[in-house]
């Protein structure tokens, strides 16, 4: 267990936000702990849809079950926090 | 004739260079200092100012132009035009003498590196001029705004600023410390005076001038616009070094210098002048938006003088072309989300009617930064404050110093901009941010942004009060929005309608 | 946040407002203004080791010459720049209303051809000279510790200027009346080669590669321009009384009044300096240093210049009892 702060880049928002968090923490944590600041205060909240973790640029998410301090991330480093529709 | 014509004398004046013997030349123009082109003393006597004043010339000029600007303000002292006006123009006065006043204190001190190091002699003659001139702004801009701090703590920080740690601050003097503190006297006569006062303080005192005079503060638009005459002359210091540069081999390297400055004066406008320009500024009284004000002044006078030195547009035009439709509108959105950081009172500049001029101004507006602040506006309406403050930090360039960000809403396009260099993770707003970092990193990777310095444990304890003690800001001074909120009484009436309906 | 006490408007700026006297104009706009004291590891807000940084920790905040609060210095006459305009003009009217009624008086047709072409050689290379101080002050401005410091200095600089200024201006109008003295040509050649210049050459040379902010203020204020003022203002002026040239005794009295203010703040300064034990000896140390290449350029000035019998000894003698004056 340990701090780690991360960089949030939150789709639909209009800046890169540090938010702390810890290496035990899931993605879907993460994403909740970047939606803290994100959600409801400068971007909708979108019902029924999902937030979905991944490196800046890259084109697939990190499971969501996925350990924070298992993806290799650098402290500070940059994700993107993506709204997700269900999948029907 | 019984007195000489000033050009009669002039040039002996400017011939002033000798050859030393009892220390070397690089002795007594040590070329960190001078600035190292590996050009002779004499490569620089070619060195021909276009604007030529004598020493008796100036300080009658000088004199007149003093009585004029004081005596405006002897005048309209009680003419409770600071009182009476709106309080966005309030906060226009407040941020402009924070970030400006000692800043242009400082400009004499780069002024006078010219005057010691230079080896054009003109120049040297030029810059003791150009010294006295900053040495007037920086005293001017603390004397005018001080008759109104018994008013108003926040007028405390027209001198205040520069002694704190306030995120806006930082990146201000992160800018000015670059191109004009630490730099050799030619670097200073290109980023300063070539690069930030032609290309931009024009801007600043002449477009801030005319919506000065529109929002009646005659004693402001009449300070400012007497500061640019002396400006528009010092300005001229650094094209003739630049035509130096050039005709001995040097102009890549000059170039460098032009658009490392220009990008940063670009960046510390995107968040000083934009958001006063576009938002604070009362509707009635806007002359043009930043955007025209910055097409006008910037891009068609600045891109002639670029051309008319034989420099080429700085390689980053086309992403500059677009940010100045852009940039400034996140950085009004996070001054204001983030305003008990800052210490003035933002204007939000959303009503209805400014959203109108706004999405006319910059079409998309609504579509992209109006999402944002359509949740900023319910959270108001709904007296759900908490939701209208931030919990974090936002991340801050390691180059500019403001915050990274880029537009939101249906065109989302934010995106840091990363390099590792020597181990160490530094984020970037833009390309161009960090390209400039990368020309001399040495300069640069030993600095702390603010961000860096929170999770450093620098700032104690690690939350909003931690941060607002760290930048030296204590209620009283913290900004909140300037007119408190009034203006989302339009939205709660609107609100009522629809539901009546 | 509520409850913590909201600060409230003072009556000016929060730096002053401890104090009980209502700050002067001056105070309000030329105090504490300098910002690269606030963190000692980087006085510019970039990496700590880089260049300037450097520089500005070693030679501005390293310097041994040492006060606990450099930023209450205060200039004596409290010069602000509109103040420095308003005098100064008057006193350039002055000067060039003198220049307007000798010319018209066809003064320099009556001064002796021999003087002219001492004039040649002692005064108009001194524009060189006054260059020198003007850079040299350029200098001392930029690495003081205070913003009152600093002022001082600018103007000075200016002033230099100023000297310079008029220099230029008679080396034309001599040049027109006496075209084979060489004037207007000449005056590096003397400056770069004449014994009587190579005394200043080598202090002023010198000078201006002294760094350290500490012992710069000392060798400019306290060594190089006392026996600056007293050689080629006022020996010179004394010159050119005996010779006819009531003109030039006339400019270098309007001289002088710069460097009698610039004299009353550096007294104030050195008063100031002397509070911090061990700064009496630092600033004799620097002074036993450089005054024998002030005094050799004082020597080599005077000693050939017309009509001042014993003009090198008066001269050293005045920039001793000047720094007497101040318990040095």
């Amino acid at each position: 267990m340990a701090l780690f702060p991360i960089t949030s880049n939150f789709e639909g928002d209009f800046v890169l936000q540090l938010v702390a968090v810890d290496t035990e923490n899931t993605m879907d944590e993460v994403a909740a702990a970047a939606a803290h600041h994100s959600v409801g205060r400068r971007v909708r909240a979108r019902p029924g849809q999902i937030l979905r973790v991944r490196r800046q640029g890259a084109e697939d998410f990190f499971p969501r079950t996925m350990k924070l301090g298992e993806a290799g991330l650098k402290p500070t480093e940059t994700v993107e926090i993506i709204w997700e529709a269900p999948k029907h | 004739m019984a007195v000489l014509n000033r050009m009669d004398w002039y040039d002996l004046a400017r011939t002033t260079n000798w050859t030393p013997k009892y220390v070397t030349e690089d002795e007594l123009f040590p070329p960190k200092l001078s600035g190292d082109f590996g050009l002779p003393q004499n490569a620089w006597e070619k060195y021909d100012e276009p604007y030529k004043q004598t020493y008796p010339e100036y300080v009658k000029v000088q004199r007149d132009k003093d009585a004029g600007a004081y005596s405006v303000k002897a005048a309209l002292e009680r003419s409770r035009i600071f009182e009476n006006a709106d309080p966005g123009w309030k906060s226009v006065m407040k941020a402009h003498y924070g970030a400006i006043a000692r800043g242009e204190y400082a400009a004499a001190s780069a002024e006078a590196r010219m005057m010691r190091f230079s080896k054009a002699p003109g120049m040297r003659n030029m810059s003791t001029l150009g010294c006295l001139d900053e040495i007037r702004h920086g005293q001017m801009q603390l004397y005018f705004p001080h008759e109104h701090v018994s008013k108003d703590r926040q007028m405390d920080w027209a001198f205040k600023a520069y002694d704190t740690n306030e995120w806006g601050m930082i990146a201000a003097r992160h800018f000015f410390d670059d191109i004009m503190m630490t730099r050799d006297a030619i670097s200073v006569s290109i980023m300063l005076t070539f690069s930030f006062e032609t290309g931009f303080t024009n801007m600043q005192f002449l477009g801030l001038a005319a919506d000065a005079a529109e929002a009646g503060d005659h004693t402001f638009a009449n300070l400012i616009s007497s500061i640019q005459t002396d400006e528009s002359r010092h300005a001229q210091i650094g094209g003739p070094a630049l035509k130096v540069l050039i005709e001995n081999g040097q102009k890549a390297e000059a170039q460098k210098r032009v658009d490392i400055a220009v990008w940063g004066a670009w960046k510390l406008f995107s968040v000083l002048t934009g958001p006063i320009m576009d938002y604070y500024t009362p509707l009635e009284h806007r002359k043009q938006s930043f955007k025209e004000f910055m097409e006008e002044w910037i891009v068609a006078q600045f891109e002639r003088a670029l051309t008319d030195m034989g420099l080429d547009l700085p390689w980053y035009w086309d992403i500059f072309l677009k940010d100045i439709a852009e940039t400034h509108h996140g950085m009004h959105m996070g001054s204001y989300f983030w305003r008990p950081t800052v210490w003035w009172n933002p204007a939000a500049g959303v009503s209805p009617d400014e959203r109108a001029w706004l999405e006319e101004k910059y079409p998309g507006w609504n579509d992209t930064w109006g999402q944002c602040w359509d949740v900023i506006i319910d959270n108001v309406v709904d007296g759900n404050m908490a939701m209208a403050y931030p919990e974090t930090l936002p991340y801050v360039c390691n180059m500019c110093q403001l915050p990274i960000l880029g537009t939101p809403g249906k065109k989302w396009n934010v995106k840091d901009y990363p390099l590792e260099y020597n181990g160490r993770l530094y984020h970037f707003g833009s390309e161009v941010d960090r390209w400039c970092f990368e020309q001399e990193p040495e300069r640069y990777a030993g600095h702390l942004s603010i961000v860096d310095r929170f999770l450093a444990g620098m700032i104690q304890p690690m939350d909003l009060g931690g941060a607002l003690a760290y930048m030296n800001l204590a209620p009283g001074e913290c900004g909140d929005d300037a007119h408190n909120y009034a203006w989302a009484e339009v939205y709660r009436a609107l609100r009522a309608t629809k539901k009546a309906v | 946040m509520s409850e913590t006490q909201v600060l409230k408007p003072l009556k000016t700026w929060s730096h002053l407002a401890a104090r009980r006297r209502k700050p002067s104009e001056y105070e309000i706009v030329s105090a504490n203004l300098h910002y690269n004291d606030k963190r000692p590891d980087s006085p510019y807000e970039l990496s700590p080791s880089m260049f300037m940084n450097e520089w500005y920790k070693k030679n501005t905040f390293g310097t041994a010459l040492k006060h606990p609060d450099w930023n209450a210095f205060r200039d004596p006459e409290e010069v602000v720049y509109r103040t420095y305009n308003m005098m100064q003009d008057g006193q350039e009217t002055y000067v060039f209303g003198l220049f307007d009624q000798f010319n018209q008086r066809e003064h320099d047709h009556a001064l002796d051809p021999r003087w002219a072409g001492t004039l040649a050689r002692f005064y108009t290379p001194s524009r060189y000279l006054f260059h020198t101080i003007q850079m040299a002050s350029a200098y001392v401005g930029q690495v003081s510790p205070a913003s009152t410091i600093t002022n001082c200095h600018y103007f000075q600089m200016a002033d230099s200027f100023r000297w310079l200024s008029h220099t230029a201006y008679r080396t034309k109008e001599l040049s027109q009346v006496f075209a084979d003295k060489g004037f207007g040509t000449d005056e590096r050649t003397y400056w770069e080669t004449d014994p009587v210049w190579q005394g200043f050459r080598e202090l002023m040379e010198k000078a201006l590669t002294v760094w350290d902010w500490g012992e710069a203020i000392v060798v400019l204020n306290l060594v190089a321009k006392p026996a600056i003022d007293e050689a080629v203002l006022r020996k010179l002026g004394e010159s050119a009384r005996h010779n006819g040239d009531t003109l030039l005794g006339l400019l270098t009295d309007a001289q002088l009044l710069d460097a009698a203010r610039h004299r009353r703040w550096m007294s104030a300064f050195v008063k100031m300096a002397l509070e911090t034990p061990g700064n009496l000896e630092l600033i004799q140390g620097w002074i036993a240093k450089w005054a024998p290449l002030a005094d050799k350029a004082i020597e080599a000035y005077c000693a050939s210049l017309p009509d001042v019998a014993g003009g090198a000894e008066s001269a050293k003698v005045a920039t001793r009892d000047f720094r007497r004056s101040l318990g040095l």
